[in-house]
């Protein structure tokens, strides 16, 4: 359940390590509670120390920038269609752009197979471990 | 009126002024008749008994909507609360009250009459012992692999699963499988659940799953907290029924993930 306020570690290589949620992107909705698998206007909190000119990553995001975010892990049970609850020790997302796409290339962590069913098929695939 | 009938009258003297039988030479069936004549005119609560087969419930129906109305006049009126308990006292002693005569149904082809009541039949003992639906519900309607698994979570199972076993469960489909700590087990019969912990690529995971779902295909025992005879090694037995402290301590659960190498 993330809604205004909420605070979110980002857990691939964009260059964010702390996000705060701003608003939930929810259809007929425009405030409410975000869960795995929804989209979130976030501004960045924390991020790392971006190094100089040559960047592997082109996208670095620095403190302050607003971006939007999709919702991998939360804190908060979820429940799945055959009645199983999954909870996570720590709310985490990942950055994207205008246009639902990835602004970084890898994800480190574990993410949770709702993604799958929210039409997350991307992240899903990149991730190291879906539980 | 002859000499004669005067005498059956007074035969009939020691029924109540109100009624005399029929005598029987008049009778072709045989049932016996009790004319009313002249009878005071009923309370309303007698015609209502008398007139229809009522139910108790619905004579206690309509009692109470004559009291409440009676009730809603009274404090309309501005009368005190000790008024309103007499009314109800008074149609509490009338339903009470077996002076009237016993109910009889009224013959329907005349108004004098009466066909007397059938003989009380015993009312049937309650079942006041044996079990609910709900502990039959599960023995006829789960497979029996699945009660099978049930029985293994219950308290009194020579090898039942405690918590802080670690359990591996399989399932119908992606992630097909799941590892954990026995955090807790929830009994409520057919929804038994219990709680799995596992640490992830460093993140805390916990899933919780229903013992009788038909996704989950089978739960292995990797390592028993304590107890007698089962599969898996044996673990330490822990001293709580739930061990939700061990999402603040890290190095206790990787005390038991070393137990399990």
């Amino acid at each position: 359940m993330i809604g205004l306020k909420g605070t979110l570690n980002v857990i691939d290589n964009s260059g964010a390590l702390l996000i705060e949620c701003v608003n939930v992107l929810k259809q007929k909705v425009n405030n409410g509670w975000g869960s795995v698998g929804d989209e979130i206007v976030c501004v960045v909190k924390r991020a790392r120390p971006i190094s100089g000119q040559a960047s592997a990553s082109a996208a670095k995001v620095r403190q302050g920038d607003v971006r939007r975010a999709v919702i991998v892990r939360t804190r908060k049970p979820v429940r799945r269609p055959d009645g199983r609850l999954i909870r996570f020790d720590d709310n985490a997302a990942v950055l994207l752009n205008n246009k639902r796409e990835m602004l970084g290339t890898r994800i480190g962590g574990v993410v949770s197979a709702d993604l799958r069913m929210k039409g997350w098929g991307k992240i899903v695939s990149l991730a190291p471990k879906v539980v | 009126m002859s000499e004669g009938q005067g005498e059956e009258r007074n035969s009939g003297s020691r029924d109540t002024p109100h009624t005399f039988t029929i005598p029987p030479r008049s009778v072709a069936s045989g049932r016996v008749y009790r004319v009313q004549a002249s009878k005071p005119r009923a309370t309303r609560l007698q015609r209502l008994r008398n007139s229809t087969l009522l139910s108790s419930a619905q004579l206690a129906a309509t009692v109470l909507t004559t009291t409440t109305t009676r009730l809603w006049l009274f404090a309309s009126s501005g009368v005190g609360s000790h008024t309103m308990l007499n009314v109800f006292r008074r149609c509490a002693r009338r339903l009470m009250s077996t002076a009237t005569e016993a109910s009889s149904s009224a013959y329907p082809f005349s108004k004098v009459a009466v066909i007397p009541p059938p003989p009380p039949v015993p009312t049937p003992e309650p079942v006041k012992f044996g079990k609910g639906l709900m502990a039959y519900l599960p023995q006829r309607t789960l497979p029996q692999h699945k009660l099978d698994l049930l029985a293994r979570f219950n308290k009194r199972h020579p090898e039942r699963i405690m918590p802080g076993s670690v359990l591996q469960v399989t399932t119908n489909h992606a992630p097909s499988s799941f590892t954990g700590v026995v955090l807790s087990i929830r009994r409520r019969g057919a929804d038994t659940s219990f709680v799995l912990r596992n640490v992830i690529n460093r993140t805390g995971v916990e899933v919780q799953f229903f013992v009788c779902s038909p996704h989950v295909k089978d739960i292995k025992v990797l390592m028993r907290a304590g107890g007698k005879g089962g599969e898996g090694r044996v673990g330490r037995r822990m001293r709580r029924a739930k061990l939700f402290y061990l999402r603040d301590s890290p190095e206790k659960m990787t005390a038991i993930s070393a137990g399990l190498r």
